[in-house]
C-alpha cells in the first residue's frame, strides 16, 4: 500500500477529524442534574458510534480532497510464458494477398491483416507473457518495449494496419529484436517472432554480429513465412545449381543460416491464414516455461472513493440526526 | 396579585421565641388571651390584671395577677438555592416559581405581621439579592421581577454560608432549592440550619424525568457543568430514570425527616394551596 496525495497540506484538514469527538452536533437539551441519570452502555455505545461516523466522515472528505491515489506498484509474480518479441515485416508485399495480388474482392485478407488477426489472438492467449513489437522496413522500426499491457500491444499490432513502406532489410530488424532482450533477466523463454513474407541477403557482417548476439540473448526464433503462391518456399531446392545462391533465393539461405545458429528454431512456412494459425497454436503450446515477473498496478485515484466513503458516513449521519428526539 | 402568589396559612411546630408581639404561640408572658399561671404583683406588676379570687384564695395573702401568654412574631425567610440547575426551564420556569414563592410568602407573613426575608446563594450567598428581614413588600416584589432574568451561575455551596444571614434565635426559613446536589453536601447544609425550623421545598419539574420523549437520541447537557451526554431513548430507559428519581425522592425524604423536616415536593408549578394544605398536614 503506497498512498500519495495530490495536495498533502490538505491533510491539515484531519484536525477537523477531532471535532465530532469534542461536540456530536446534537441539539444540547438543558438539563438540571446529569448525575441522577441512570449509566446505560446502549446510549454510550451509540454516542461513540456516531462520533466516529462523524470522524469518518470528516476523514474520508478531507482525504478525497487531498486527492489521495494509490501509487504505481509493482507486484512480484511467477507464471509461465515467455518474453516475446514480434518481428514484423513491413514491406510493401505484405499489403498483398497470399495470392500476391491487392486484396479487393470481399472476403480476401491481406497478409497483413491475417497476422494481425492472429497476433492478436495470440496475444489474447498469453496472458503473462512481455511483449515488445519491431517492425522492420528499409530500416527497422522501434515500435513498442517489453510490456505486459496488453492494451498498448494490441494498438501496436493494429497500427501495422497503416499502408505498408518500402523493402525488407531483415538483419537490422533482427538485431533491433535483439536488443529488446538487453538488459532483462534470463528468466521464462525469450522468443523473436519473426513474421515476414519474403527475406533478403545478410551480408557477412552483419551475419557474424547476429550469430553473437542469437547466442548471448539465449533466444529461440520462430519464423512464420507467409509465402505467397508461386514464390520460392524455404525448403525448395532448387532445380538448376545455378540458382542455389543467396541472392535467387534469399528465404532459403536465410532459413540455412537460422539453422546453422545453434538455437531453438522453428520455421513456418504459411500459405493460407489457417497454416499461420498453426505457428501460433505451436508458440502458444511449446513455450510455457516459469516465467518470474512484476506486474505492474498502475496509480489508482482513491478520492472518488473516500467521496463515496464519506457520502456513506454522511447518510448514516443524516439518519442520527432524523432519529434525534424533541423534548 | 396572581393566583400563583396567594398568601396562605402557616403555623409552627414548637413556640416561638420571639420579643416582639405577632400572631404565633409564643414563649413570652404579656398581653395575650391564653391564661398561663398566676404570679404575684411583686413579680408582675400589672394591677389591672389582678385576679381577686385567687389573691383570696392565696394562703400567703398576695396578690396574685393573671398572666397571659403573649403572641409572638416570628422571622421568615426564603433561602433559595439559586444555582445554574435552578434555571432550568421545563413545564414551568424554575426561577419564576421562586419568585412566586417569594411573593406568596411574603404575603402571608406580611399578614401574620411577620418580617420576611430572602437569602439566594449559588457558590456563595448573593448579597445583592439579599434581603434582611423587614415589611417592606415593594422591596420584595422589585426582588421578585429581578429573579426572573437573573443570569444563573452554576455553584449550590453558598447554603452552607447561609445561616451568617439568618436571626440567632429560631426563625422559620423556607428552603427551596432542586437539591440536585450530592447527600453529604445536603446534610452539611441541614446541620447549619438545625437552629431554624426548615421547610424544605424540593423545587422538581415533570419534564426533568416523565415528560421525555419515548423514542429516540437525546443529548442532555448539564446546567451546572456544561457537561454533554446522549441519551438513547426508549422505554426502558425511561423507566430507569423515573425509578431514579422515584429513589432520589425517598433519599430526599429520608434525610429530611432524619433532621426533623418533612419535605414538600413541588412539581407542577408554585400553588399556594399545597404549602397551605402542607401546614394544614403538619398540624395534624
Amino acid at each position: 500500500m503506497n498512498l500519495g496525495l495530490e495536495y498533502p497540506w490538505v491533510l491539515a484538514g484531519l484536525l477537523l477529524c477531532l471535532l465530532p469527538i469534542f461536540r456530536l452536533g446534537a441539539v444540547a437539551n438543558p438539563y438540571p442534574w446529569q448525575a441522577i441519570l441512570p449509566p446505560d452502555p446502549l446510549s454510550q455505545a451509540i454516542s461513540g458510534l456516531i462520533r466516529l461516523l462523524g470522524v469518518l466522515a470528516i476523514g474520508g472528505l478531507t482525504l478525497g480532497l487531498a486527492g489521495a491515489y494509490l501509487q504505481e506498484q509493482q507486484v512480484e509474480r511467477i507464471g509461465h510464458g515467455a518474453h516475446i518479441v514480434m518481428l514484423l515485416d513491413r514491406s510493401n508485399s505484405m499489403d498483398n494477398t497470399f495470392a500476391g495480388k491487392a486484396p479487393d474482392a470481399q472476403g480476401e485478407e491481406s497478409k497483413a491483416n491475417a497476422a494481425r488477426r492472429l497476433l492478436n489472438q495470440f496475444v489474447d492467449h498469453r496472458q503473462h507473457d512481455l511483449i515488445g513489437v519491431a517492425e522492420y522496413s528499409t530500416s527497422p522500426l522501434f515500435v513498442l518495449p517489453l510490456t505486459e499491457n496488453k492494451a498498448a500491444i494490441h494498438a501496436a499490432i493494429d497500427a501495422t494496419a497503416l499502408p505498408a513502406l518500402a523493402y525488407t532489410n531483415v538483419s537490422k530488424g533482427l538485431s533491433m529484436a535483439l536488443e529488446f532482450f538487453d538488459s532483462r533477466p534470463v528468466t521464462g523463454s525469450r522468443i523473436v517472432l519473426l513474421v515476414s513474407d519474403g527475406a533478403a541477403v545478410i551480408d557477412p557482417d552483419s551475419e557474424a554480429a547476429l550469430r553473437e548476439l542469437f547466442k548471448q540473448r539465449q533466444v529461440s526464433l520462430y519464423w512464420v513465412f507467409l509465402r505467397t503462391a508461386n514464390s520460392p518456399g524455404l525448403f525448395e531446392i532448387p532445380d538448376d545449381p545455378r540458382d542455389d545462391n543467396a541472392q535467387a533465393m534469399p528465404e532459403r539461405y536465410l532459413h540455412l543460416f537460422f539453422n546453422s545458429l545453434h538455437i531453438p528454431y522453428k520455421a513456418y512456412e504459411a500459405e493460407t491464414p489457417g497454416a499461420l494459425q498453426q505457428a501460433v497454436d505451436d508458440i502458444n503450446r511449446l513455450e510455457n516455461r516459469p516465467l518470474h515477473y512484476f506486474e505492474r498496478i498502475p496509480k489508482q485515484d482513491l478520492s472518488t472513493r473516500c467521496y463515496a466513503f464519506a457520502a456513506v458516513m454522511l447518510l448514516l449521519l443524516l439518519g442520527v440526526k432524523l432519529c434525534e428526539a424533541r423534548p | 396579585m396572581s393566583a400563583h402568589t396567594q398568601p396562605f396559612q402557616y403555623r409552627l411546630p414548637r413556640p416561638v421565641v420571639g420579643v416582639f408581639p405577632g400572631a404565633h404561640p409564643g414563649q413570652m408572658v404579656g398581653n395575650g388571651q391564653l391564661f398561663k399561671r398566676h404570679d404575684t404583683l411583686i413579680a408582675r406588676p400589672d394591677p389591672r390584671r389582678i385576679d381577686l379570687r385567687a389573691s383570696l384564695l392565696d394562703p400567703f395573702g398576695n396578690y396574685q395577677v393573671r398572666v397571659q401568654q403573649q403572641h409572638s412574631a416570628v422571622d421568615v425567610f426564603l433561602l433559595a438555592d439559586l444555582s445554574a440547575s435552578m434555571g432550568f426551564v421545563g413545564n414551568h420556569d424554575k426561577r419564576r416559581v421562586v419568585a412566586d414563592m417569594l411573593l406568596s410568602i411574603a404575603a402571608s407573613a406580611l399578614e401574620y405581621g411577620d418580617n420576611v426575608g430572602f437569602i439566594a446563594c449559588n457558590q456563595q450567598v448573593l448579597t445583592d439579592c439579599y434581603l434582611p428581614a423587614g415589611k417592606h413588600m415593594g422591596r420584595i416584589q422589585a426582588l421578585a421581577k429581578r429573579l426572573e432574568q437573573l443570569a444563573s451561575q452554576p455553584g449550590a455551596t453558598g447554603l452552607l454560608q447561609a445561616q451568617r444571614y439568618l436571626p440567632n434565635h429560631r426563625a422559620l426559613v423556607f428552603l427551596v432549592s432542586d437539591f440536585h446536589v450530592p447527600l453529604p453536601q445536603l446534610q452539611a447544609v441541614l446541620q447549619r440550619l438545625s437552629r431554624h425550623d426548615v421547610i424544605p421545598l424540593v423545587l422538581w419539574d415533570q419534564a426533568e424525568y416523565s415528560r421525555l420523549p419515548n423514542w429516540g437520541l437525546f443529548q442532555v447537557q448539564d446546567l451546572e457543568t456544561g457537561k454533554r451526554r446522549t441519551l438513547w431513548l426508549r422505554p426502558s430507559l425511561k423507566r430507569k430514570i423515573e425509578q431514579a428519581f422515584a429513589q432520589r425522592h425517598s433519599q430526599l425524604q429520608h434525610h429530611f425527616r432524619a433532621f426533623g423536616c418533612e419535605p414538600l415536593f413541588i412539581e407542577n408549578g408554585y400553588r399556594s394551596e399545597q404549602l397551605a394544605q402542607y401546614f394544614l398536614k403538619r398540624a395534624g
